[in-house]
């Protein structure tokens, strides 16, 4: 796990944390079922403040990413919940999007775009 | 109690401080009495001895000199303990010095027969004598704390701690040398110190009854000023 | 609970007041206490140690006021600044043996374990120490003990950068548990920046303002233009605005952003610029 603070960023602390703690639980790099360090021992090791890595936590917990169980800590949600569900649903249709304007930007054809797309998806399979 | 810690810190704290002093007022003492080898000569001894007992133990407040050095005397105030603690301790401490001295004074002397009193004698004088230090002592120090954070001047504050001791001691001396003499004046003195003489233990037990008594005002009326001054 | 709160503090002096300061701090953070030189933030202080007396109104430190039992009190309390200096005289065998008269739980393993971390010499004398060794002693004395609330005045002032970091993380460090809490004043805001979860201004014996760090950096923006930019709509928006030949600086509510006139930049600010702000502000009206 990996957290790095910038004071330059647009994004206040509490929203630079909770983003890659987010980003590393989608991406599996952050385990499903394992648990979170406690909001005190996080605040400590990235040098914030407790009220801080406080709200990071709540909206996560918020959005369906973590439980947190008093005296146990905060547990990564199952991928399968819900809303977490709904958090990949919403970054495959990112991932889409993205490639349906890149291609008709540079004007490749719709024929072509699924071609490439099923073919992805023959080589996953394997 | 937590008052006898507090006199522990003072004597820590003035442990090179006191031991130097109170060796050199023995020796000073000492000196002064052996001059002539009469009860006089043990007086102004004590005397002397008991002027310094009272500039040394002054100096546990060497801390409370003015402003700037007030913040000094924070450590001892965020010591968990309350005023009235603290105050006696402080007070205790005096008393203990006092004591110590005296009887240390008063054995050297017997020990080396300076002096020619029989030792219930020697042992009410030391009574007394404590007694009047003690007392001496409560005022000073009350002094000390009352006039703690009113004056800037550290060099001022400590001639001013001067003052009650070297009166004493004037005072003193100069009734030593009359009585030494012309002989006591007053009959009613005469029979007065007739009657201890023959009553050693009763006016021991009177003079340390009064210090007593005046230690434990001095330290309510100190707790009460101290209760009221920051840096106190 | 909370671990300390000040109801209308205040006190009376010849020539500075210090007026209705009230504030709470729960178990388990820091707060920061900020303001300028003569603000009144070490009369605070020592009037929550009880060094300075006969405050109006009322301190209650894990619920229990001075008068109620002072020495609890004063146990639960551990001070850091420039007043707890140990007579002058004392090496660190005095220290161990003063502090565990008065202070039972005084633990003499970690005492000297954070002594020899801080590489502080056994036989020399206080007086002798730098001032940076002065106030690693102190932290290692007050770090042996049980404390529920740590207070410290301008603390990290005398500490290199590198001791000062290691001080921030066992400031931390004693927070960790959420039983403990830190009332810490500074001016160097660097410090409070990262680790501070509210924030308290005083100026001039009152209070300025009293909020949650986050909620401070978040709900203000600093504003820089151009003179030209500065009419009265403008000059309503914004606080404590500071001019110069060239431009103007001020703060702003964040949620007027949008209120704000083009060609104004708008930026991140740190708490210094914060304070700073608010205080021309005060100080203007």
């Amino acid at each position: 796990m990996k957290i790095i603070i910038s004071n330059q960023s647009e994004l206040p602390i509490y929203a630079q944390i909770k983003e890659q703690l987010k980003e590393q639980i989608l991406n599996g790099q952050i385990p499903e079922g394992s648990t979170l360090p406690s909001i005190r021992q996080l605040a400590k090791e990235v040098g914030v403040s407790v009220i801080t890595t406080t709200r990071a936590y709540s909206d996560l917990e918020a959005e369906g990413f973590i439980a947190t169980m008093q005296g146990k800590g905060s547990v990564v949600l199952s991928k399968d919940s819900g809303i977490v569900r709904g958090q990949y649903l919403a970054r495959v249709e990112e991932g889409l999007a993205t490639a349906v304007s890149t291609a008709r930007m540079v004007g490749i054809t719709d024929a072509e775009l699924t071609g490439m797309f099923e073919k992805l998806l023959h080589a996953e399979r394997k | 109690m937590r008052a006898l810690k507090y006199m522990k810190l003072d004597f820590i704290k003035g442990r090179k401080m006191d031991l130097l002093c109170s060796v050199l007022a023995l020796g000073v003492g000492l000196f002064a009495g052996s001059r002539l080898s009469n009860v006089y000569s043990y007086l102004m001894g004590l005397i002397y001895m008991m002027f310094f007992a009272c500039v040394i133990t002054s100096a546990a407040f060497a801390e409370c000199t003015g402003k700037n050095m007030s913040v000094r005397s924070m450590f001892t105030l965020l010591l968990p303990g309350s005023t009235l603690q603290r105050v006696s301790g402080r007070f205790l401490y005096g008393i203990v010095e006092i004591g110590v001295l005296g009887v240390c004074y008063t054995i050297v002397t017997l020990v080396s027969g300076v002096a020619d009193m029989s030792v219930s004698q020697t042992f009410l004088i030391l009574f007394l004598a404590v007694s009047v230090t003690i007392v001496l002592t409560d005022m000073q120090y009350l002094l000390c704390y009352l006039t703690g954070s009113g004056i800037n001047s550290a060099y001022l504050l400590n001639l001013l701690r001067l003052i009650l001791p070297m009166a004493a001691y004037f005072a003193a001396t100069s009734l030593l040398s009359v009585i030494e003499e012309e002989g006591i004046q007053y009959a009613w003195i005469m029979d007065a110190v007739v009657w201890l003489g023959k009553h050693p233990s009763v006016g021991a037990a009177g003079a340390l009854l009064i210090a007593a008594v005046f230690t434990v005002i001095a330290v309510f009326i100190a707790s009460a000023v101290c209760s009221r001054r920051d840096y106190a | 609970m909370e671990l300390l709160e000040v109801k209308n503090l205040g006190k009376k002096y010849k020539d500075f007041r210090l007026e209705d300061i009230s504030f709470t701090l729960p178990k388990g953070y820091i707060m920061g206490y900020v303001g300028q030189n003569g603000s009144g933030k070490t009369t605070t202080l020592n009037l929550i140690t009880h060094v300075y007396k006969a405050a109006e109104g009322e301190v209650r430190v894990d619920g229990l006021r001075y008068e109620d039992d002072p020495v609890r009190y004063l146990e639960n309390i551990g001070y850091i600044g420039e007043g707890f200096q140990f007579p002058s005289d004392f090496t660190l065998k005095e220290i161990r043996i003063v502090m565990r008269s008065f202070y039972p739980d005084f633990d003499i393993p970690r005492f000297n374990e954070l002594a020899g971390r801080f590489g502080l010499p056994e036989k020399k004398r206080v007086s002798a120490f730098s001032q940076g060794m002065s106030v690693k002693l102190m932290f290692a004395a007050v770090f042996a003990r049980q404390t529920k609330l740590l207070i410290l005045d301008e603390a990290t002032n005398g500490l290199d950068p590198v001791a000062r970091q290691e001080v921030l993380g066992l400031l931390q460090e004693y927070i960790a548990d959420g039983e403990h809490s830190i009332l810490f004043s500074t001016h160097i805001l660097r410090d409070l920046e990262q680790i501070a979860d509210y924030i308290y201004f005083i100026d001039d014996g009152r209070t300025v303002m009293y909020d949650a760090k986050d909620e401070l950096l978040e709900n203000y923006l600093l504003v820089k233009g151009e003179l030209a930019l500065l009419d009265d709509t403008l000059r309503e928006q914004l606080i404590g605005i500071e001019e110069h030949a060239y431009g103007f600086e001020a703060v702003a509510p964040s949620d007027r952003a949008d209120m704000l006139p083009r060609g104004v930049v708008c930026e991140k600010p740190d708490i210094d610029q914060i304070v700073i702000h608010f205080i021309k502000n005060k100080n203007r009206a």
